[in-house]
């Protein structure tokens, strides 16, 4: 018991080592990611510290930057298994509140993972002025709705709720899709029964608006809440057109105010005002694009492209999932994969999009996963791979370029390297040759259900077998015991065999020989009383009578056995001569017997069947 | 008495064969009279269209023979042909496997099954699948059924002489026993195939008709990826859930793909 205990623990040691080992070779690397590269005074954005390859690492801190209040909300975890191998990620996230105008750079960061000391990359935000919304100048702080009795109530309400919608450009290429917010400010005002904003546009574009986010900020020294709609607007016609105002629909709820501030405060009594609230609209053109080049991925606006490959250590012949991500702004929702440029010695699959188009319409980036197989273990890196796009805010084709991955083939001695590095293509013109060649007939052709093991005849068939050799052991058992010595059986038999025995001795009396067959049928008499009574043959005389009347024979058949006894008694005894009438009658008596004992058994069997029933 | 037992025993084998052997054909036979055009018309221009090279032509015609309900190891055999010829790999799989149901020991079916599969990475099978595999490849199912009903009735026929002539036993017992002993354990033989096949045959089957089906951990496409199912793949489908199939390889692997990708047979 001992020993195994000790095994165990070495086993679990083992093991435990082996675990640690592994998440100690996974490829260490950090990254600062942000949701956007600019953001205006009073805005802010999520920040998060990506750590791959280790789930043990320690929370980074942010040097103080002046313009940025940086703010830490914890970490998340996650773990993959992919093709058997463990990967491991985590994620340290923050949020940063712009509080002053300026470029910001942040990071490089020094993250400890694994027992080891990384760099993470650099990071520019831009914090613009805040936008200034059509707020009046003359607007104070936080007013008392209604409490001035000369400003009437809807104009102080139109100082205090209004809806905005910005632009970038007036300009804009067919396919391109812009991102903007549609916010709704609201200055110390309650509302309620918010519809979600629309845009009037054209035709020529599409308008989806996202989930709203709520924030506050300061406008000329009045505390605004802020629900900002994020809108992207796809613009797939070319030529001019109006786009806008944003409209939304809401209730202002105000407070009427009596004389008596008392019951004004006791009884909350609040009036609702229906508003109909526009921001401005635009006037934008629609330009189409110039002749696309070769490759062209149908992204329009500005990305870059980062490509990573789990595992980077395989077998020749094993998948490598390789992840390429698009970030940047545009129409990452409808933009095509990126392109690898160097496919020797892979099996490329084509790449999927993991990112769903709404959640690239309103994210910043758009996923891509692509399968391979190196086939050579002189494959030593996947890529690079290229992303063409048009910048329209150059207007002209770019390419985002991801740097190849390197990676080890290791030999697989269970991998056909020739036959599955076959390309198809290369065969294509001798498809099927090595086939044999198709058959001249069609065989037997028949209904799908037409199949012997589907009829039911079929398995009653094979029932007859089993009947048979049921048939087989009963009348074998019948014959057994019609041969037997038991009482029933020489009963059963005694009419037969008298009645054969009766037939074979008629040739004597064509003959004349009548003593002969009085003999005989002397001794076919005696058998056939000593089978039907259980009786010895050799000694049935005259007096056999007093014994078959004890057994219930009818009166008149123990008559006729006495007369047939008395009988030959005296053709045989006495010289009394024998003729073929007399032959007759004797024969008569005998025939009666036998008749008359079998109707007595077949009363007997009915009477038999009758009780039994 | 004993040469009329056998001439009886004869004469109720030889019924038995000739029913098992006419009743089907006159089946095949009525319904062939009802088509509303002859199969075996269609079949020889499906014929004519491959030896054109007019793959695809051929294709439609034995299309329209199945689908008028007919079968036959030779049609699934020439559909699996005409689809290689094609590079429609998975399709032709298919239909070779089809016709493997109906006539398994084929030597052409069997070569081009694997000349087929030679570029598709199935995994490597288990010897426990292998032998199952040849089980359930050596007969078909009716074939199994028949001959174990023909070693039924012959296996009666000689316990009914030995109930019926008990006395004849000694002399007969050279051969008699040898006789029972051989139609006993070729009974139970095509008893077990015949049972083996038809469980094999409740087994739903399927093949990746297209390259790249991606077996994942959970029914869903951003799961962990497992592996990757190459066209002409052979899987047993073990679950069905909401447009993904729970499949399993030759080698025992098993993940979750999507059933776009793959064809039941």
């Amino acid at each position: 018991m001992k020993g195994l205990a000790a095994k165990l623990l070495i086993i679990i040691t083992a093991l435990l080592l082996t675990l640690t080992t592994g998440a100690a070779t996974l490829a260490l690397s950090a990254e600062i990611i942000v949701d956007r590269n600019s953001l205006a005074v009073g805005d802010s954005l999520q920040l998060q510290v990506s750590v791959a390859g280790s789930t043990s690492a320690t929370p980074p801190r942010f040097k103080a930057v002046g313009g940025l209040q940086i703010v830490y909300h914890g970490p998340s975890t996650s773990v993959q298994i992919i093709n058997g191998r463990v990967s491991a990620s985590t994620t340290f996230n923050y949020s940063a509140l712009a509080t002053q105008t300026g470029t910001y750079s942040l990071g490089p960061l020094t993250v400890k993972a694994g027992g080891k000391t990384i760099q993470t990359n650099r990071v520019q935000v831009t914090v613009t002025a805040a936008a200034t919304p059509p707020v009046p100048a003359q607007q104070s702080a936080p007013a008392q709705i209604a409490t001035d009795p000369s400003d009437p109530v809807d104009s102080q309400l139109k100082k205090r709720l209004f809806l905005t919608m910005d632009l970038p450009r007036t300009s804009f290429y067919s396919g391109e899709t812009v991102k903007t917010t549609i916010r709704l400010y609201t200055g110390g005002i309650e509302i309620q029964d918010v519809h979600y904003p629309t845009i009037k546009a054209a035709d020529g574009c599409q308008v989806e608006i996202g989930k709203p986010t709520e924030s506050r900020r300061n406008l000329n020294g009045i505390q605004f809440k802020v629900v900002e709609f994020p809108t992207t607007i796809s613009f797939i016609k070319t030529g001019h057109l109006q786009l806008g105002p944003a409209t939304l629909e809401c209730n202002a709820l105000v407070q009427r105010r009596s004389n008596d501030s008392f019951f004004d405060d006791f009884f909350n009594n609040y009036e609702q005002y229906p508003q109909s609230l526009a921001s401005k609209s635009f006037q934008v053109t629609i330009k189409a694009l110039p002749p696309p080049p070769a490759g062209f991925s149908g992204g329009i606006g500005r990305f870059s492209l980062a490509a990573t490959a789990m595992p980077q250590e395989v077998l020749a012949g094993d998948p490598i999932t390789v992840q390429a991500t698009v970030t940047g702004r545009g129409n990452l929702a409808s933009i095509g994969a990126p392109t690898i440029g160097n496919a020797t010695g892979l099996k490329v699959y084509d790449a999927q999009r993991k990112t769903t188009k709404k959640e690239a319409g309103f994210g910043n980036k758009a996923l891509f996963e692509q399968i391979i197989f190196p086939l050579k273990t002189q494959v030593t890196a996947i890529g690079p791979y290229s992303l063409v796009y048009f910048d329209p805010e150059q207007g002209r084709y770019q390419t985002a370029r991801a740097a190849a991955i390197p990676v080890k083939v290791k030999p697989n001695p269970n991998f056909n390297l020739s036959v599955a590095g076959k390309p198809v293509d290369s065969a294509s013109n001798q498809l099927g040759q090595g086939l044999v060649y198709i058959k001249d007939t069609p065989g037997r052709l028949r209904l799908k259900n037409a199949a012997v093991t589907r009829q039911i005849w079929f398995w009653l068939l094979q029932l007859l077998p089993l009947a048979a050799i049921g048939g087989a052991f009963f009348f074998r058992r019948y014959q057994e015991q019609q041969n037997s010595d038991t009482p029933l059986a020489r009963a059963l038999r005694a009419d037969r065999h008298a009645g054969k025995a009766l037939h074979q001795i008629s040739k004597l009396l064509e003959n004349g020989a009548y003593d002969e067959y009085l003999d005989e049928l002397h001794r076919i008499f005696r058998e056939y009383l000593a089978d039907k009574f259980h009786l010895t043959a050799g000694g049935i005389t005259g007096s056999v009578t007093n014994q078959l009347a004890a057994t219930g024979v009818a009166e008149t058949t123990l008559q006729n056995i006495a007369a047939f006894f008395e009988q030959y008694d005296r053709y045989r005894f006495t010289g009394a001569k024998l003729s073929k009438a007399d032959t007759a009658q004797l024969t008569e008596l005998v025939v009666t017997v036998i008749t008359a004992n079998r109707q007595l058994a077949k009363n007997g069997k009915k009477m038999g069947n009758k009780s039994g029933g | 008495m004993k040469p009329r037992f056998t001439k009886l025993i004869i004469i109720i084998c030889t019924a038995v064969c000739l029913l098992l052997q006419t009743l089907p054909v006159n089946s095949s036979a009525k319904a062939a009279t009802n088509a509303a055009s002859d199969p075996k018309a269609i079949f020889a221009t499906a014929n004519s269209a491959y030896a054109k090279g007019h793959y695809q032509q051929a294709i439609k015609l034995y299309q329209q023979i199945t689908s008028q309900g007919y079968q036959s190891g030779p049609l699934y055999y020439n559909l699996g042909n005409a689809y290689y010829k094609t590079g429609a790999t998975g399709q032709a799989v298919l239909y070779y496997e089809k016709a493997k149901r109906l006539f398994p020991g084929d030597a052409d079916l069997r070569a081009n099954l694997a000349y087929a599969l030679q570029n598709v990475n199935e995994g490597a099978s288990t010897w426990q699948n292998r032998i199952w595999e040849t089980a359930v490849g050596s007969l078909t199912l009716e074939q199994g059924w028949s001959a174990a009903s023909i070693c039924f009735f012959i296996l009666a026929g000689l316990l009914i002489s030995v109930i019926l002539k008990p006395e004849r036993r000694e002399q007969w017992k050279p051969w008699f026993q040898i006789t029972l002993s051989l139609v006993a354990i070729a009974l139970v033989i095509f008893c077990s195939l015949a049972v083996c096949t038809g469980i094999d045959q409740s087994r739903t089957y399927a093949v990746a008709i297209k390259d790249g089906g991606q077996a994942r951990f959970e029914p869903n496409s951003q799961a962990t990826l497992y592996f990757v199912l190459p066209e002409g793949a052979r899987i047993q489908i073990l679950e069905h859930k909401s447009g993904w199939s729970l499949v399993q390889r030759r080698d025992g692997a098993r993940g979750w793909v999507n059933d776009a990708y793959l064809k039941n047979f």
